[in-house]
């Protein structure tokens, strides 16, 4: 056997399983966003660029195109939405996996395991347990009454959907940042207190530089699936605030509008890989520092 | 030379008895003069103060004690090693020096005044570390400059002082390299640079030398002490290696389960250890029952293997006692000959040369100069 050919073999794998698992299904994608809808959903022939119009314009009474920003609205409330769950997981998740970096092997194992815990329940069920957590006669106003506070409605509000984000994707941001802490030598955090610098300087210039390459990992992580999600916006949100997850989600059930969702969702697939594209190439000119 | 024991020794034989006091160590060093290393330097001035500093982990029956009243004095300008086998509290004394521990008990002083438990970023004390800890995403410059950074040094100074350093580890060309693609002894280089470049009042060395292959170690062992006399700085080593302590110290503190056993110079003890355990230590000595050899029951008297010739006739004019051999092993210069004599005592000598004439089995007589032996009360 030649060697090209052993490389080729040997790469096929990897090869299939990103031809299978993810070209296939965003170019499928891609493809039905420019076919037209089908009268009870699906697709049918002629291809068309409908659905993009559709994102962009409205007709009004006459006929004419009129632009709209109705959908580019929700579109960047869920980015911010996203941007804001990904800032306030780093914010508690950065801490938190350099506690548990810093702490002994056993009890490492113990807070790790913790953390992937709620992996093992359904994030359907967990994110209806904040329903429970957060109504007016739920388990938190209950206990503000309990100790003689006023209560308050937290349940179907931006805060309620950013909370339940935060719970749900926080260890996709704590696991990478660990990764990469748990790997730092704690003589260099010694190296950097016995060169004069004190906790906050060493988390600036030392802590903080290790852990980037975890933090964009993490950041990417929190980012593409919360841009995405519908269950936190639906069931904490109420669906009164329409979310891109959940207008995706509704053109592929009761709007039946297959088109157009896929439009939506080709959209916010290029818009995350361009994020990505200037992240990672960001951080690979950052991280090898000349 | 003469033999020497503790205060509560109550030996009289014909021995001269030298009851050890810390002023008359001081004259011995005078008199003796036998400090190549120490040269003209004044030695005076009192730097660093261990005194009566403890350490102790934990409560209760689980407490641990990882020191026990250490109490000495380092000089300005001295290289001082803290030696020990693993587990004797010298790493823990380092710590405490550093500001990464601090101790239970006791005071440490740096020009008189108490830094005990002063955080490490306040104290004017840099350390190498073992691992180097050389910062990854730092360059070698930026991994020097650090330090000086953060005393807000002009960053014209920053640039002349990181290149000064670098001139004198010998590395002036890797200024702009990283320091992840260099090489062990390259890495401790830079970490030796990034520790001096601050200036500090004292540097302290754990294990420096312990993770380099032995050639380099030898290298780097001169490179040290070069080091030392060019900047004029209080160096402070720790090393569990016995050679490494005496070629490279001016003085050294023996240590074992968390005491400090003897302070002085390696001359000193290496030829008279005040205990066992340092005659042990410290090169390769014998230790012989004083009963053995007519002495005074309860005492040890320490003979190093080099002092100790071995015939198959007694010898009357000097100290002897006769054993069977055991083992002959060649080394090249020497040719070490071990051997057990009565009461099972083993006995090691080192000789000149091959041996001829001697097998295991025999039994030969092992000889010494009454002024080679050392006798020890504990």
């Amino acid at each position: 056997m030649n060697a090209r050919l052993t490389t080729i073999l040997l790469r096929s794998p990897v090869l299939v399983t990103m031809v299978l698992f993810m070209l296939a299904p965003m170019a499928l994608a891609v493809v039905y966003s420019f076919m037209t809808n089908g009268a009870y959903g699906g697709v049918r022939m002629p291809f068309t660029a409908l659905a993009y119009r559709q994102l962009l314009f409205q007709e009004d009474f006459d006929g004419n195109l009129v632009f709209s920003t109705g959908y580019l609205a929700i579109l960047w409330r869920s980015v911010l939405l996203a941007a804001l769950t990904v800032v306030a997981s780093l914010a508690i998740g950065l801490p938190l996996a350099w506690y548990m970096a810093c702490s002994s092997p056993a009890k490492r194992a113990r807070l790790l395991l913790l953390i992937t815990l709620p992996f093992w329940i359904n994030t359907l069920i967990r994110t209806y347990c904040w329903v429970l957590i957060l109504r007016d006669e739920g388990l938190l106003n209950g206990g503000l009454r309990y100790f003689g506070l006023a209560g308050g409605h937290f349940l179907y509000n931006d805060f309620a959907i950013l909370l339940g984000m935060i719970y749900t994707y926080l260890p996709f941001m704590v696991l990478p940042i660990y990764a990469v802490l748990e790997r730092v030598d704690g003589d260099v955090i010694e190296a950097s207190h016995d060169l004069y610098a004190d906790r906050w300087s060493t988390f600036r210039r030392i802590v903080w530089p290790l852990a980037m390459p975890g933090a964009i990992a993490g950041s990417l992580l929190v980012f593409a699936p919360a841009l995405g999600s519908f269950l936190a916006p639906d069931l904490l949100g109420g669906g009164r605030r329409l979310m891109i997850g959940s207008l995706i989600q509704l053109q592929f059930t009761s709007s039946r509008n297959w088109p157009f969702g896929a439009a939506l969702a080709s959209v916010v697939s290029v818009a995350i890989l361009a994020v990505l594209f200037v992240v990672v190439r960001r951080s690979f000119n950052k991280v090898p520092a000349r | 030379m003469h033999a020497h024991t503790n205060k509560s020794a109550s030996y009289r034989g014909h021995l001269t008895v030298n009851v050890a006091s810390p002023d008359q160590t001081r004259q011995d060093q005078t008199r003796t003069g036998s400090q190549p290393a120490a040269g003209p330097q004044a030695r005076d001035a009192v730097l660093l103060g261990i005194d009566h500093v403890g350490k102790r982990f934990g409560f209760g029956e689980g407490q641990i004690t990882a020191l026990d009243d250490a109490r000495f004095e380092i000089s300005d300008n001295e290289f001082f090693t803290l030696l020990g086998p693993s587990g004797c509290g010298k790493t823990t004394l380092l710590r405490i020096i550093a500001g990464f521990e601090h101790p239970t008990e006791g005071r440490v002083l740096l020009d008189g005044r108490d830094i005990g438990h002063e955080p490490p970023f306040k104290r004017p004390v840099n350390t190498m570390f073992q691992s180097y800890a050389l910062f990854p995403h730092l360059n070698v410059r930026k991994n020097i400059a650090y330090g000086l950074e953060m005393l807000r040094w002009k960053p014209a100074d920053i640039k002349r002082r990181v290149d000064e350093v670098l001139e004198l580890v010998q590395m002036p060309a890797f200024a702009d390299r990283r320091t992840t693609q260099m090489s062990g002894g390259q890495q401790q280089r830079i970490a030796l640079a990034r520790a001096l470049a601050p200036r500090p009042r004292v540097l302290l060395l754990d294990e420096p030398l312990s993770a380099l292959d032995l050639k380099l170690r030898k290298a780097m062992q001169s490179e040290l002490k070069r080091l030392q006399r060019e900047t004029s700085l209080t160096f402070v080593m720790v090393t569990h290696d016995q050679e490494e302590a005496l070629a490279l110290s001016d003085r050294i503190a023996v240590m074992n389960k968390g005491k400090v056993l003897q302070v002085g110079t390696p001359e000193e003890i290496y030829a008279r250890p005040k205990t066992c355990f340092v005659a042990d230590f410290i090169g390769e000595a014998n230790l012989i029952p004083a009963g053995l050899v007519g002495l005074a029951d309860g005492h040890t008297i320490s003979i190093r293997t080099e002092h100790i010739s071995v015939r198959s006739r007694p010898a009357t004019t000097r100290r002897s006692v006769e054993a069977i051999v055991t083992a002959l092993t060649f080394l090249g210069a020497d040719t070490l000959i071990e051997a057990r004599c009565a009461g099972d005592v083993p006995i090691k000598a080192r000789v000149r040369g091959a041996v001829s004439g001697l097998a295991v089995g025999d039994r030969a007589d092992f000889a010494w100069d009454h002024s080679s032996e050392w006798l020890l009360s504990e």
